[in-house]
């Protein structure tokens, strides 16, 4: 499904990130594992078309990334990825059900209520998301990342605000969630203690 | 989820700001339609009350509250002037039509008004109702009076209302005219012996009519042939009369009506308390010439006791002195929908520092730059809308409140007129909101995703 060539990109000055060559299928996962500074996030963003590819090759389903416009790259993106980002970035005046659904290119109430359920939210649909501690917005976000059934989920150090219990829940629950969809989790932490998840893994040095 | 839902969201999270900017959008445009309605109205009134009137001849004063008090009906009169020497410019060659106007009178705040029926024919005014008047003391009435016919009614002294009544005269109220948009819509009509008659002053009309308008005719006649010399002689004439032996005639008080046609006195009008001789308050001309529009004045103000002003130039006057002109209007308003653009600007650009987060999301799970540029435009749209619906609203209905309190607006029967004006504010409004939420929102598409995401805070 992805596969990346000859990754470079210059994030500040003579300092560049460099990747190895990667290939992906449908379903596998992958962390990006490696200390603060090191490129994680910015690999990351390279291979959800946030930021743009400088040099090297991506291509994702066989599309390359150097020859799709802005507007194909946010077409992809609404249709294939979910992203949980390092910190939750809920828009904060929209209640949780309307944080859910701001993703789904496809009205499909019912998954929402099914995902609220899962992330132990039932009651607080409307509640707005300034008002959620962090934890339940973490697990607001997760549902965001899957409420438009993503075939990649890319996850932003998910964890790096949680507690060890939090952080097994939210793992569990990105984990199941991917299963059922058969989606690609694609992740950057430090956080060594979900690295047991994965089996690509890719370390990075600063 | 649909975009309306988000935008709505938005701004009811920023309530007060977004309240804020429909208000003061909603009030420049309020007050832009205010000022531009008055401006209007004031054109149209200054305008087609104005129309045709050439030059107004008075008793001395003020230029301008001769015009404003005899063309608009406005301010008091300079005062009187005595008939025969109206008479004279009346018959002059070069005048084309003249009305007399005499003034004096009120009927609960409309003002009674001796004419002729040329007066009438100048504003294109026909009778709707009823008949002219054929005797004194019959009245026909502007559209905007409150009275059927056969009425009777007694005039208040002076111009406005709560004078000395003449209870011993009353008026009858025999036609009525049709609405015309002009200043006569709000007088009441009559002849103008009716008028000299209630002051104890002599008739005009009858002598007008039996003893000088056929020798007059005559004399007319001869005067269109060679008219330079008959003005020359006129003007010669009159400068005699006035430099040299009337002023010592005037107060001997010897003055009868056999005299009217020889003496040309410019003080008359000190003595006609007494005397009785018919006094009118002006006298509109229409003249045959732009030269003699010019010219006429400055006889008439050099060589007389009576006093002509232009209409014309004494309006333009009042309103470059007072900055009421179009120009001033429209700069006053375009000020007024410049701030409230600003406002409105202020409000996108000031919360979206704070919302480049969210907006960075937006953009990371697909939505489009065009998607959020529409977003941030709509949300300033949505203001300047509701602002824009609910200025005009407010501006009409204060324009139509203050026409009522405000007696001038209320005295010209002030309109609300849906102008080009009220669609030049939709536009201009309209634009200046797209401008002014155009900019954050092209800043807000532009959003960097990812430096956005990872920020500390």
């Amino acid at each position: 499904m992805f596969n990346l060539k000859h990754i470079r990109h210059t994030y500040i000055p003579n300092h560049d990130v460099l990747s190895k060559d990667i290939r992906i299928e449908r379903g596998e996962h992958l962390l990006l594992l490696g200390p603060s500074g090191c490129g994680k996030t910015t690999l990351l963003n390279i291979m959800a078309t946030l930021l743009p590819l400088e040099s090297g090759e991506i291509t994702f389903d066989n599309k390359d990334y150097s020859s799709l416009s802005q507007a194909q790259k946010d077409t992809m993106r609404a249709e294939n990825f979910g992203f949980i980002f390092q910190r939750h970035h809920l828009i904060g005046h929209l209640n949780v059900v309307q944080n859910i659904a701001v993703t789904q290119t496809r009205k499909d109430p019912a998954y929402i209520k099914a995902l609220i359920r899962t992330i132990g939210l039932e009651g607080k649909e409307k509640q707005k998301a300034r008002d959620l501690s962090v934890g339940e917005a973490q697990r607001v976000a997760i549902a965001r990342a899957l409420a438009n059934r993503p075939n990649v989920i890319f996850a932003d150090e998910p964890t790096s605000a949680l507690d060890d219990s939090n952080t097994q829940n939210i793992i569990d629950l990105i984990f199941d969630q991917a299963k059922a969809t058969n989606a690609t989790i694609i992740a950057a932490t430090h956080d060594a203690r979900i690295k047991s998840r994965f089996n690509n893994i890719l370390e990075m040095s600063a | 989820m649909k975009d309306i839902t988000l935008i709505t969201s938005s701004l009811k999270s920023r309530w007060l700001n977004s309240a804020l900017s429909v208000l003061l959008t909603a009030f420049g445009v309020t007050l832009a339609v205010i000022i531009l309605q008055f401006g209007h109205h004031i054109h149209n009134r200054m305008s087609n009350d104005g129309k045709g009137i050439d030059i107004v001849v008075g008793a001395k004063g003020s230029p301008l509250q001769l015009i404003l008090s005899s063309v608009y009906h406005i301010d008091i009169p300079t005062g009187n002037i005595a008939y025969k020497d109206a008479k004279k410019w009346m018959k002059h060659p070069k005048v084309k039509t003249a009305i007399p106007l005499a003034l004096g009178d009120n009927w609960k705040g409309y003002r009674i008004v001796g004419t002729t029926p040329d007066y009438m024919t100048h504003y294109n005014a026909d009778i709707s109702k009823g008949r002219h008047w054929n005797k004194s003391f019959e009245v026909v009435i502007g559209a905007d009076i409150p009275l059927g016919l056969g009425k009777e009614i007694s005039g208040a002294h002076g111009l406005s209302q709560g004078g000395h009544i003449h209870e011993n005269e009353h008026y009858t109220v025999v036609g009525r005219l049709s609405k015309t948009g002009s200043v006569l819509d709000r007088l009441i009509l009559t002849s103008l012996d009716s008028v000299l008659e209630i002051h104890g002053l002599e008739a005009v009309e009858s002598h007008d009519l039996d003893h000088e308008e056929t020798p007059h005719e005559g004399h007319d006649h001869t005067a269109r042939h060679k008219e330079e010399k008959h003005e020359d002689h006129e003007e010669h004439e009159d400068h005699h009369n006035h430099g040299g032996h009337d002023d010592h005639e005037d107060h001997d008080g010897d003055k009868h009506e056999d005299h009217k046609d020889d003496d040309h006195k410019g003080h008359d009008h000190e003595q006609h308390e007494e005397a009785g001789e018919p006094e009118i308050t002006a006298l509109l001309l229409t003249t045959r010439s732009p030269i003699a529009n010019m010219n006429l004045p400055r006889i008439i103000n050099r060589d007389t006791a009576l006093q002509a002003a232009n209409p014309a130039l004494e309006m333009a006057r009042l309103t470059s002195m007072l900055g009421l002109g179009a120009k001033t209007f429209s700069a006053l308003s375009a000020l007024l929908i410049t701030i409230a653009a600003l406002n409105i600007f202020a409000g996108l650009a000031g919360s979206l520092e704070n919302r480049m987060g969210d907006l960075a999301v937006l953009r990371a799970i697909g939505y489009s730059q065009k998607r959020i540029f529409k977003i941030i435009v709509t949300e300033g749209m949505v203001i300047v809308i509701i602002g824009l619906i609910l200025g005009l609203i407010f501006g009409m209905y204060g324009f139509m409140t203050l026409t009522n309190i405000l007696n001038p607006l209320a005295a010209s029967s002030a309109k609300l007129q849906m102008t080009n004006e009220i669609i030049w504010i939709i536009i201009s409004v309209t634009l200046a909101g797209f401008l002014a939420s155009a900019l954050p929102a092209i800043r807000a598409s532009r959003v960097n995703i990812a430096k956005q995401l990872t920020r500390a805070n």
